[in-house]
């Protein structure tokens, strides 16, 4: 007479119920951000067309204006969210061809960036990992084995989640860490859930991955495209040791100062982790062995992970990530359903656009004209390098850190063009600070994850959040001039 | 009885203490008090107040006192069927205005007299009984809403382990209610584990959620129902409730606790602690617990109830038309000089074009709050 919901095919959760949010501002706050769409999504129009419509001012060729009028377009939608990142990326490449800034067919071949298939490798890297259980396995094994005091337990946390960072996208990482650092929070006697200990655990995981995932390029997406707008618009590169020896010693020093505002500020108590050390004991015992599979996907990782060191010159990252992907696939390590459900198409597609466009702008000179009006306001490099570091900052605070990239690099190398200043130094003094972020929900997944746990309230973090913020601009800005220059990668060297 | 005539909502709580002492009738009673208030009453044969039915109208009497009330009675549609041929009656129950459905064997959350395995202090681990299905479900309230005998859904959700604790098994349930009838659609289940599936609970379509402590105290919690304070805990119930009123619309959460559980110093504190965070309690009965004292002896606790609910600033008229609790808005008549602008609102939201702009108002809210973001992480945040 009944049927048996618990196992029948209406059991199953909606997936629009998966990642459901509900906004809990004041409902006019709420009103208010829903009705001010169509008019951002206007005002990108008035603004593409008033461009369009100017007579190009002295040192701007037609060309150039209309893939300003573009840029404003983008710039205006990516900042605002007026539309999906992805579909104002793939604006931008329609706009191009449409307005003649460049063949439609040389617009849609930047979509070809090795950039591109280097973050759809890694996705699918990242997929094999977490489908197949070893990030949590190592997780789980980390925490049991050092988290058995409350600082040891965050420093678990903090840390591993910091070194997975190096390996696997920030995302990733966070969709790893997350419920198991829910299951310890949750897991503490009532008592010491009253406690800042539990926020501190969230803390430590989204800022662990946030300060880990600048890194290297395979922590956040933003590398690889900043990296395709520089190799695009410039024929520079930046490779993957490099790119890591310039970041290591910041991302170090961050780690310190950010267990240190973390402990100073959130787990100075005395906390009973009994039951969190209890849960993660039988976390582990529900592991059971190590299986051929986890072994075999550590195993592809680990060689592909020596072979960007070693060979990337030769064989190009996108190379080898793709050579690594095949490897899953002849191992039988993924299957492509689950890299369908892993991948995110959107931002494959959103890339192409936003390096289509960067190199739109620097091929047609409106990256050097924007350039040259803002040079006009200070001449010197060092305040310069200094004001566009913190700019990328405050907005990945609030916005995409990928359009953030997007909107700022192209203009940013055409100020160092103009200022004689070394392009990959100036691409990373953009790319890294918009990746950390410490604050806001909406900066990071790790940050959202840790805050749908229930623990942490956006006023506990401004105070720490700050000095956060401050503490890694003056960092990026010390390592920046005292240390890159040793690795030739100095910004006021002479541009390469 | 001098005193509960003149009051109504004294009256409701003299019924649910005594019971009422009715010829021909067994179980329990829905009845309709002065000032439209529903009362549930326990058939007692030894209670002092006795019902006399009429023809027009049936009468409370206790000496030569007598009370018009109304005896609601055995709703039609108990006697058919669903497609499947399950007795309506026992997919769905009314209580006041709520078609009640219980899943899962339910549970004593917002019923009297129904301790389920878990409450008595078993672990249940196994999966859920078989449920009702959906399309039956939708039979009876069908038929429940052509008779005009309930106006609202109450989901009743008995224990379920798990982090959702068994909302999973909802969701069918209210996407083909929501489809099909243009209701208020509550739940009263456990606390989940998992903060998230409260905001779920919130996108799939409930406009009104309880998680029901019963017991104020840990103490009462752990004395009266020893399973939930061991795998529940009271600190996940009021989690989630300070949770879920951040979530719903203000006064859409709500925690009953009864009267008798626990001293009424007690329930005063967890009155206080409830409404601080946001929840609107509600209060019922329990008659043995309240050990013969009489109605009149807890007018204070009911009148604390009115006044911090109208301090915190909550809105009184999502908990109303409930048979066996007594709602804060019910509270008003234990206040001398109670203020006038939460009865006028309440009145508001009762009648036809009320209650049609709360629903519409209850969807545009949804509408506005719910985002959805994609399983793989939202692009922009990459």
């Amino acid at each position: 007479m009944a049927e048996d919901l618990f196992s029948g095919p209406d059991r199953r959760l909606p997936p629009e119920l998966l990642d459901v949010e509900v906004d809990t501002r004041p409902l006019a706050m709420v009103l208010l951000s829903r009705s001010v769409r169509p008019f951002l999504l206007i005002a990108g129009a008035a603004v593409f067309f008033l461009i369009l419509r100017a007579t190009p001012p002295a040192g701007l060729s037609p060309a150039g204006e209309r893939a300003l009028a573009i840029f404003a377009l983008c710039v205006i939608y990516w900042v605002t969210g007026a539309l999906p990142l992805v579909i104002t990326g793939l604006l931008a490449i329609v706009l191009l061809g449409i307005c003649g800034v460049m063949p439609a067919r040389t617009a849609y071949s930047l979509f070809g960036s090795e950039a591109v298939f280097f973050v759809l490798a890694a996705f699918m890297l990242a997929a094999a990992v977490n489908y197949r259980g070893l990030g949590r396995r190592v997780a789980v094994i980390v925490f049991a084995r050092f988290g058995r005091t409350p600082n040891g337990l965050l420093r678990a946390i903090y840390l591993l989640s910091a070194l997975m960072s190096f390996l696997i996208p920030e995302h990733a990482v966070a969709a790893i860490v997350f419920p198991i650092v829910l299951n310890l929070a949750d897991s503490l006697e009532p008592a010491a859930r009253r406690t800042r200990y539990p926020t501190a655990l969230f803390l430590a995981m989204a800022w662990g991955t946030n300060i880990g995932g600048i890194a290297t390029l395979l922590g956040g997406a933003r590398g690889p495209l900043a990296l395709g707008i520089l190799s695009e618009s410039t024929g520079v590169t930046i490779s993957f040791i490099r790119w890591s020896a310039a970041t290591l010693p910041l991302v170090a020093l961050l780690l310190l100062v950010g267990y240190l505002v973390l402990t100073a500020f959130f787990a100075t108590e005395a906390v009973d982790i009994g039951p969190s050390v209890a849960a993660i004991r039988r976390r582990r015992s529900q592991l059971g062995r190590v299986t051929f599979q986890e072994t075999a996907v550590a195993v592809v990782l680990g060689v592909t992970v020596v072979a960007w060191s070693l060979a990337s010159q030769r064989f190009g990252l996108a190379g080898i990530a793709i050579l690594a992907v095949v490897a899953l696939f002849v191992f039988d390590l993924l299957s492509w359903q689950e890299v369908e459900g892993h991948v995110n198409w959107g931002i494959i597609l959103m890339y192409g656009g936003a390096i289509a466009l960067g190199s739109a702008l620097e091929r047609s000179k409106a990256a050097a004209f924007i350039a040259h009006r803002i040079a006009r306001q200070t001449g010197s490099p060092t305040v310069l390098l200094a004001i566009l570091s913190l700019t990328a900052q405050i907005l990945g605070e609030t916005l995409s850190h990928s359009a953030v990239v997007a909107s700022m690099l192209p203009v940013g190398l055409g100020l160092a063009a103009r200022f004689g200043l070394d392009l990959r130094g100036l691409t990373l003094a953009i790319t890294l600070p918009a990746g950390l972020t410490y604050i806001m929900p909406v900066s990071t997944p790790a940050n959202a994850l840790a805050y749908s746990g229930g623990y942490l309230r956006t006023r506990d973090l401004v105070v720490p959040g700050i000095i956060l913020i401050v503490a890694s601009w003056i960092g990026l800005n010390l390592v920046m001039h005292l240390y890159w220059p040793l690795i030739g990668l100095g910004p006021l060297a002479i541009r390469r | 009885m001098h005193e509960t005539a003149k009051n109504p909502a004294l009256l409701k709580l003299d019924l649910a203490l005594r019971g009422v002492d009715a010829p021909d009738a067994g179980g329990w009673l829905e009845l309709q008090l002065d000032g439209e208030i529903w009362a549930r009453a326990r058939v007692n044969p030894d209670s002092a107040l006795k019902l006399q039915r009429g023809a027009h109208s049936d009468l409370l009497c206790e000496g030569d006192t007598q009370t018009a009330v109304r005896v609601m009675p055995e709703p039609e549609y108990a006697r058919h069927k669903s497609r499947s041929g399950i007795a309506l009656g026992d997919i769905a129950a009314v209580h006041g205005a709520y078609a009640v459905v219980e899943l899962n064997g339910g549970c004593g959350v917002g019923l009297p007299g129904r301790v389920c395995a878990l409450c008595r202090g078993r672990e249940l681990t196994q999966k859920p009984g078989e449920m009702w299905p959906v399309e039956d479900v939708i039979d009876a309230l069908g038929a429940i809403f052509k008779e005009g005998a309930a106006e609202f859904v109450l989901f009743q959700l008995g224990y379920l382990p798990g982090d959702d604790a068994g909302l999973k098994l909802l969701f069918p349930y209210i996407e083909t209610v929501r489809r099909h009838f243009d209701t208020i659609v509550a739940v009263a289940m456990h606390p989940p584990a998992d903060p998230r599936s409260i905001e779920r609970a919130y996108a799939s379509g409930v406009d009104a959620i309880s998680y029901n402590l019963e017991a104020a105290d840990a103490d009462s919690l752990q004395a009266s129902f020893p399973g939930r304070a061991r795998f529940i805990g009271r600190s996940r119930y009021l989690h989630s409730l300070a949770h879920a009123a951040k979530v719903f619309p203000g006064g859409a959460v709500l925690c009953e606790l009864t009267v008798g559980l626990s001293p009424d110093e007690r329930i005063g504190a967890a009155i206080v602690e409830l409404t601080e965070i946001g929840v609107l309690p509600i209060l019922s009965v329990d008659p043995a617990g309240a050990h013969d004292r009489p109605a009149a002896a807890f007018v204070p606790l009911y009148e604390r109830l009115f006044n911090e609910v109208h301090k915190a600033g909550l809105n009184m008229s999502w908990a109303r038309d409930l048979s066996h609790a007594i709602t804060p808005m019910e509270a008003r008549y234990f206040v001398l000089n109670a203020p006038p602008l939460p009865l006028l609102l309440h009145n508001l939201s009762k009648n036809r074009i009320g209650a049609l702009a709360t629903r519409s108002l209850a969807r545009l809210r949804r509408r506005l709050r719910v985002r959805y973001v994609r399983a793989s992480l939202d692009s922009s945040r990459l």
